[in-house]
């Protein structure tokens, strides 16, 4: 009897309780059906952002509030994208460490740091994490210092602990790992460092390298090893630095690669320098490249071609397509079919001034070097150094075939540098950029989200915001885009006309992309802002 | 004609304003007003040109990203003369403890973050030039006939609408004032007081009507997509909802500043010559 009386004690704490889930492949092969939860980086293996929940409406956006917030333990840039699994939001803080939270109340529930030495400093890049993976009953984490650490889900309790990179040679990862049937893929940051950028599929269980591919040559009788002059390849470059897709039917993996090195000095590394600022398409059991599609040859403005690459099905000229789509850092957004790589349209979603536009290949018909190439002086061209787009994601809503990035205008003069570099990593005072910028006019970047036809690139609306915003978009079944202006307001659009419908400014910087999940039916919408997770719903 | 009628008002305004200054000048948002340079005991000047040239490797790998190659900006805020915002150990505790977006360097030791320190407190300084020509003592006298106190500060002393003039004549060559002195407009100084500004243009002059017709002309001192702030020469703020204004007229090349041009050239060299002399301490 008393025995009874605890079971039905530990039974009703267990239902009260957030549960720990086990997520096995098949939910994440099938996410969509359970708009509940966030179960991956980009939302879905095609990296929509889409979220299917329907509570909140262009109706009731006004009456959006603060439902919780989350303040982080440490200091630093917080730019992660929470995982949300049946109730539990897994969120990571800078440099690496993750918290599991509560997700209807925001308080944690464990936390862990992993050890990364107090003498790494990455090179170019900001010390943060963007979120984790999770399959089975673990977490994936990838961190600063190039671990690939699997923790207990339930607990925090490391599985395993791999080593990706070596963080001397440049290396640093802020990403999130992607898991697919029985592994995880994870790339690597470092490209002002000379670092030679990979893909690397580790075995989810144990942790051990199932393969590795790289996207610069590193012999002359590699691929691609024939469009860097000189050997040049040995420079590096083509870092894999923000989390890519996954077609599960054709067993493709979809990632972007980072620039040539060194970035703005172009004249020691002549030719098309392939692999870099490229999206490549890997099959996902051997990692053997099936396709790429270079946006910018011989880059030399620092555009890496790393944006989430957006999986989509459309019709086009009336038959069915598989298409991925890329908004560029370079200002130009392309349609690709995603069987063969073969370009089908590219338009500029933001204003430039390095190209006449894309020839029958996609191939950038550039303008005169002397009014684009960096100079010891500097040249004025658009976009910015950071790009039309950064890492922040863009969303694809298969409601209204529109595609949403948060595109900005702005120039910057191009420095061209000394060609010689050093690579690898000597507590961060080594810089292998070759140059870099200075800003170009002041109040003229500017920041919009702007709603494209996914298929054509044509811009149906946009909405203009004051300064130069650093957040990504999430579109929901409810008929809303959200996201954020320079100055921290997050906001609420209509997903058809770009209306604006709520607000609330959150006291900081908004660099992260934003979520949605519901705990018990209830709608929530997540973001951060600052050092804090906010956490928004309907009263 | 807005600014004409804009400075008439100021104009009037000024008797006023020397009554109530003092206390308006507290919410300004400069981070010190005393505005000394702090010299005393600094490991920064300790620090030999090769440390500097150290730290300026530094910053390029580490901060150039957000503060550009050239500390002037672009994510993070201009750093040009944050040395007299801040002080030495200001900047230090900045890297080491983070502020605002910007997170804490935990991995240079103390010697790696003073030699960035050396880097940082160089920026903008401009290149040795030739001496003014005119005598600063006899400047510092038109500096204070002309009132140019009552709007900006010299090591801690003065008004807080302008930018401070503490360093500046380690910031501008004598060829900048005798330029700015006579078209102030036309390139104003960046507004460094904000992190948030980024790249956006200093003492911006704004002019809005609300719907109710109340009319404000003013230095632009925040905006975002749905609200701006002015303050007019008394140090008054005025916040807007955006959805509440008539109209919103950005004025480039237009400054609450008005023109020295009609200064004789003796003034003026002797104007310039005491600017030159502004290099910090006290």
């Amino acid at each position: 009897m008393r025995a009874a009386k605890y079971f039905v004690m530990v039974m009703t704490l267990c239902w009260a309780l957030p549960s720990f889930a086990q997520v096995p492949y098949e939910r994440l092969l099938h996410s969509d059906a359970e708009p509940e939860n966030w179960l991956m980086y980009g939302g879905n293996y095609g990296s929509q952002r889409f979220s299917g929940l329907k509570e909140i409406t262009p109706q009731n956006a006004a009456n959006l509030r603060v439902a919780w917030v989350y303040q982080m333990r440490g200091g630093g840039v917080m730019e992660s994208s929470p995982l949300i699994v049946d109730g539990i939001m897994y969120v990571t803080e800078p440099p690496s460490n993750v918290t599991a939270l509560d997700a209807r109340t925001g308080k944690p529930l464990w936390h862990y740091v992993p050890q990364v030495p107090r003498d790494f400093v990455p090179v170019g890049l900001f010390p943060t994490n963007r979120g984790v993976a999770i399959l089975g009953d673990k977490l994936y984490l990838a961190t600063i210092d190039d671990h690939l650490i699997a923790l207990d889900a339930k607990s925090g309790v490391v599985r395993w602990n791999s080593l990706v990179a070596d963080k001397a040679d440049g290396y640093a990862i802020t990403q999130a790992p992607l898991a697919i049937n029985g592994k995880i893929v994870v790339g690597v940051g470092g490209g002002e460092a000379g670092a030679h950028g990979f893909l690397s599929c580790f075995d989810a269980n144990d942790g051990k390298l199932l393969w590795q591919t790289y996207t610069v040559p590193r012999s002359a009788s590699d691929p691609g090893a024939d469009t860097w002059a000189d050997g040049s390849w040995s420079n590096g470059g083509g870092t894999t630095w923000n989390t890519g897709s996954y077609d599960p039917d054709l067993n493709l993996i979809y990632w972007g690669t980072g620039n040539p090195v060194p970035d703005w000095n172009g004249e020691g590394r002549m030719g098309d320098n392939l692999f870099t600022c490229s999206l490549i398409a890997l099959d996902a059991d051997t990692g053997k490249m099936k396709w790429y599609f270079q946006f910018s040859p011989h880059e030399t403005h620092d555009w890496d071609s790393s944006e989430p690459p957006i999986l989509f099905n459309a019709s086009i000229d009336g038959k069915p397509r598989k298409l991925v789509a890329l908004a560029n850092r370079n200002a130009f957004y392309y349609v690709l079919d995603r069987i063969t790589g073969k370009f089908i349209t590219g338009v500029p979603f933001a204003k430039q001034t390095w190209a006449k536009g894309l020839d029958a290949n996609g191939r950038p018909i550039k303008l005169p070097a002397k009014l684009i190439e960096p100079s010891v002086e500097g040249t004025l061209v658009y976009p910015t150094l950071t790009g039309a787009i950064n890492w922040t994601s863009p969303c694809y809503s298969p409601i209204t075939g529109l595609f949403y990035v948060n595109a900005r205008d702005g120039g910057a003069y191009y420095i061209k540098g000394e060609r010689k570099f050093e690579k690898g990593n000597s507590n961060g005072v080594v810089g292998g950029g070759g140059g870099g910028s200075r800003p170009g006019p002041a109040d003229e970047t500017t920041t919009s989200i702007r709603a494209l036809n996914a298929t054509t690139g044509e811009k149906k609306w946009e909405y203009k915001m004051v300064g130069d915003s650093w957040t990504g978009t999430l579109v929901t079944a409810g008929g809303l885009v959200f996201s954020a202006d320079a100055a921290g307001n997050f906001f609420a659009l209509n997903a058809d006309t770009g209306e604006p419908l709520w607000h609330l400014l959150l006291g900081s910087s908004v660099r992260s992309n934003p979520v949605s999940y519901s705990v018990d039916g209830k709608q929530y919408v997540v973001d951060s802002a600052g050092n804090s997770v906010f956490a928004f719903a309907l009263p | 004609m807005i600014l004409a009628r804009w400075l008439c008002a100021a104009s009037l305004f000024y008797v006023l304003l020397l009554g109530f200054a003092r206390e308006s000048l507290s919410a300004f948002p400069q981070a010190r007003q005393n505005g000394a340079k702090e010299t005393h005991g600094s490991p920064a000047d300790k620090l030999t040109p090769a440390d500097i040239a150290q730290g300026k490797q530094i910053f390029a790998a580490q901060c150039a990203g957000c503060h550009g190659f050239d500390g002037s900006g672009q994510l993070g805020p201009n750093l040009h003369g944050v040395d007299a915002r801040r002080g030495d150990a200001g900047i230090f505790s900045v890297i080491r403890n983070g502020t605002g977006a910007m997170p804490p360097v935990m991995s240079l030791n103390d010697q790696r973050v003073w030699q960035v320190v050396g880097f940082v407190r160089t920026l903008g300084e401009t290149a040795p030039v030739e001496a003014a020509k005119g005598d600063p003592t006899k400047g510092k006298a038109v500096y204070e006939a002309n009132g140019c106190a009552t709007c900006h500060a010299i090591n801690g002393q003065g008004g807080g609408v302008g930018p401070q003039l503490t360093i500046v004549g380690k910031m501008r060559p004598p060829k900048y004032f005798y330029e700015f002195l006579r078209d102030p407009g036309k390139n104003p100084p960046a507004d460094t007081s904000l992190p948030e500004r980024g790249g956006s243009s200093g003492y911006l002059l704004v002019h809005v009507v609300t719907k109710g017709g109340q009319d404000v002309t003013g230095i632009r001192v925040n905006e975002d997509t749905y609200t701006i702030v002015l303050r007019d020469v008394g140090g008054h703020f005025y916040s807007f909802d955006k959805t509440n204004l008539k109209t919103i007229e950005r004025e480039p090349g237009k400054t609450v500043m008005p023109s020295y041009g009609n200064l004789s050239a003796t003034d003026m060299d002797n104007l310039v010559a005491y600017l030159s002399s502004l290099k910090g301490g006290q």
